[in-house]
This record gives C-alpha cells, sequence and structure tokens, in this order.
C-alpha cells in the first residue's frame, strides 16, 4: 500500500483551505499538499505537469462552486486529460451543498470517487489514504 | 360559445336537428386566471426553493468553519496558534455577516408586495448614475453614449431603477477591455406596453456556453476578479422581476456584452 499520497485541495475559500491544510499536518499521514483557488488555475497547471511528467496528485478534493471555472467544468476538463495520466486520481467533491440534484450529479461521473460535505472529517482523511487502488 | 349539434332521424319520421349553445366566456376567463395564478405559484416556488439552496449553502460554508476553527482553537498548544485560530474566526464572522446582509437584501425584495411602482423619467435616473459613477468613468476613461429620448417613462420603482442603471454601468466600467477605450451605449425601444431600456459594452464580454445559466445566480463569479462578489446581477434580476420586468442579455467574448431590459 502506498502511505503518505500526495493530496490536492481545489476550493475558492481560503479559509477552508486553511482547515484542510492544518487538519492534513496534524494527521501527518500525507505526502505533497498543493492547492488552488479556481478550477483554471488547477487543470492549467495539471496540463503543465503531464507535459514534464511531473506526477499529479493521488486524491483531489474538488469544491463545486468556483470561479473562473467551476467543480464540473473542471471535471469535464479533467476527464480529458485523465487518459495521458497514468495513475488512479481519486476525486471528492466536496461541497457544502445540500442539494441532491448536486449529489446526484457527482455521481454521473465515473471519475468521481465520492460526494463529501463540508467540514471533512479528519477520519474520512484517514479513510482516503489507507485505499488502495487496483494498479 | 360552445355549439353542439346532432341530428336525429327516427324510423318513420321526419329527421330534425337538434342543437345547443352554450356561452362559456366566464369559464374561459376563470380558466385563464388559474392558468396564470398556477405559473405564479410555480414560479414563485423555484424562486423559494433556490432560495433556501443558497441560504443553506451560504451559511454551511461559514458555519462549517466556524466549527473546525473553534475545534484548532480548542487544541492550540501555544498561544500563537490561539491567537491565529481568532483572527481566522473573525475573518469567517465579517464574510457570514456581509453574507446575511446580502441575503437580507434579497429577501426584501422577494417580499415587497407593497413595493411603490410610479412612472418615472428614464434619462434624469440614467444622468443621476452617471453622476454618482463620476470618478470610476473618469479614471477609466470611459465614453457613455447616451442614446435614450428624453421623453421615455418607464414605471418601476425610484430605488431599484437607481440601483439597476448604476449597477449595469459600473459592471461596464469594471469589466471593460483592457487595450481599448470603455464604450457604454444606453439605448431604449418602446414595444408595445414594454420598454426594452439596452445598455451595451465593448468589454470582455463572456462565454455564455460556459457561463450563461450561471450569471445571474447569487455568488457566482467568471473571470477571477478580486472584486466581484457575484452579488450584484442576482440582486438586479431579482429588483427587475419584482417590477414585472424581465432581463437577457446578448455577449460575445473579447468583444462586449448587452444587456436587454425588458420594463413596463
Amino acid at each position: 500500500m502506498k502511505i503518505n499520497k500526495s493530496i490536492c485541495i481545489i476550493d475558492d475559500d481560503d479559509i477552508y483551505q486553511f482547515i484542510v491544510k492544518k487538519t492534513i499536518h496534524k494527521l501527518n499521514i500525507f505526502g505533497e499538499i498543493s492547492s488552488y483557488l479556481n478550477g483554471r488555475d488547477a487543470i492549467e497547471s495539471f496540463k503543465k505537469n503531464i507535459a514534464s511528467n511531473i506526477e499529479l496528485p493521488d486524491i483531489i478534493l474538488l469544491d463545486i462552486n468556483l470561479p473562473v471555472i467551476d467543480g464540473w467544468q473542471f471535471m469535464d476538463e479533467f476527464v480529458k486529460i485523465q487518459k495521458q495520466c497514468k495513475k488512479k486520481i481519486a476525486i471528492y467533491i466536496v461541497s457544502s451543498s445540500i442539494a441532491q440534484k448536486d449529489i446526484d450529479k457527482s455521481k454521473s461521473y465515473k471519475d468521481v470517487t465520492g460526494f463529501l460535505s463540508k467540514p471533512i472529517d479528519p477520519d474520512t482523511l484517514i479513510k482516503m489514504n489507507q485505499i488502495e487502488w487496483d494498479a | 360559445m360552445l355549439y353542439h349539434n346532432y341530428k336525429v332521424h327516427e324510423a318513420g319520421e321526419e329527421p330534425y336537428v337538434v342543437g345547443f349553445s352554450q356561452d362559456i366566456t366566464e369559464r374561459i376567463k376563470i380558466e385563464k386566471e388559474l392558468k396564470k395564478s398556477f405559473r405564479l405559484v410555480s414560479d414563485q416556488n423555484k424562486r423559494l426553493l433556490s432560495f433556501s439552496y443558497i441560504v443553506s449553502h451560504n451559511l454551511l460554508s461559514h458555519t462549517s468553519n466556524i466549527k473546525s476553527l473553534l475545534g484548532f482553537l480548542e487544541d492550540a498548544d501555544s498561544l500563537e496558534e490561539k491567537q491565529q485560530m481568532i483572527q481566522h474566526l473573525k475573518t469567517v464572522s465579517d464574510s457570514l455577516n456581509e453574507t446575511m446582509l446580502n441575503l437580507n437584501e434579497v429577501v426584501s425584495i422577494q417580499t415587497n408586495i407593497n413595493l411603490v411602482i410610479e412612472p418615472l423619467n428614464l434619462v434624469e435616473y440614467i444622468n443621476k448614475a452617471i453622476n454618482v459613477l463620476g470618478l470610476q468613468i473618469s479614471n477609466k476613461k470611459a465614453s457613455i453614449i447616451n442614446n435614450v429620448s428624453k421623453e421615455i417613462v418607464v414605471n418601476c420603482n425610484p430605488a431599484y431603477l437607481s440601483s439597476i442603471i448604476q449597477n449595469f454601468v459600473s459592471n461596464a466600467l469594471k469589466y471593460s477591455y483592457s487595450d481599448r477605450q470603455p464604450i457604454i451605449s444606453l439605448e431604449c425601444f418602446v414595444q408595445g406596453e414594454t420598454i426594452l431600456f439596452q445598455i451595451s459594452d465593448n468589454g470582455i464580454g463572456i462565454d455564455l456556453k460556459i457561463n450563461g445559466d450561471k450569471l445571474f445566480g447569487l455568488y457566482k463569479t467568471f473571470n477571477g476578479n478580486l472584486d466581484a462578489k457575484g452579488v450584484g446581477l442576482f440582486i438586479c434580476k431579482n429588483q427587475i422581476e419584482a417590477m414585472g420586468g424581465r432581463i437577457e442579455l446578448e455577449s460575445e467574448l473579447n468583444e462586449g456584452t448587452t444587456f436587454k431590459i425588458y420594463l413596463k
């Protein structure tokens, strides 16, 4: 099992980013932590990383309500670049939305691993790190 | 009128025709009224539902932050860490407060049943808005072309009309294209009972294919512009609808945007 998975937070709320990062640091089980304030910055950086053979994060925590391009638009773009990426990336939609239509929509993307409500529980993060992917 | 005829032909008797006619004007009138109020209620219902999602989403994002920060505060090892958490709590409290103010404004628009609507001279209100935005206009070296005829009178709420014109003109200034002088033109067309008030700019435009359905949503921003809070257009749309109007837009990325406001 790969321990110390790398994790990426895509969320425009900087307080929330601070909270998740602090929780992750406290847990001390993850590898590299990266973060983006909107979907476009994240996608552009991922594209660059693929081009220069830098590994993408193992886990992505994605908010839906994002400026410039939102979480769903990010997913549409991500599906396109996912093919060029050799490893499996776990994407969790993390939202304070309680709208059933958002939960249903997240299920319609086969690349979305799960839907989580804010705030994220540390135990959920621990479990995320433990899940092993079939190569 | 409802007509119904049929022929009766009994054996050994002369055939004859029986005809009924009934005035159903009242019935049709009632049906129309019923359909109208049904539409009204379903529209209201849709708006309430989307508003309740907005409320819960916006409050939840703050309350979950408060909960997490308080947890950190309790577990903090040093005074410095405690102070950092308190600082963050203050930030959350400020944004929660701002959210509440915005939501309050929306509620007051949506629940204002006795909204004062009066005939207002459109040009007068345009001039007022241009005056208020004078500094922004001269900073951007923008040119405002007002083609609205002096006689145009719209039935609006004075405060809403001011806020709508100011919002759209200041939006056009905010999203101007950096390499060219901003030109904002205001036009007005009378179309039967409705008045089409049009505000066009030569700004950065917006990709409607990607953002069309989100444009008037609350807290939706598109350009990564830090001043953008995603409140203005949402409030404007609500104000226009509260006065019985509607809004449409046309936009071309890098070319400009035209907002079409239909008023009565």
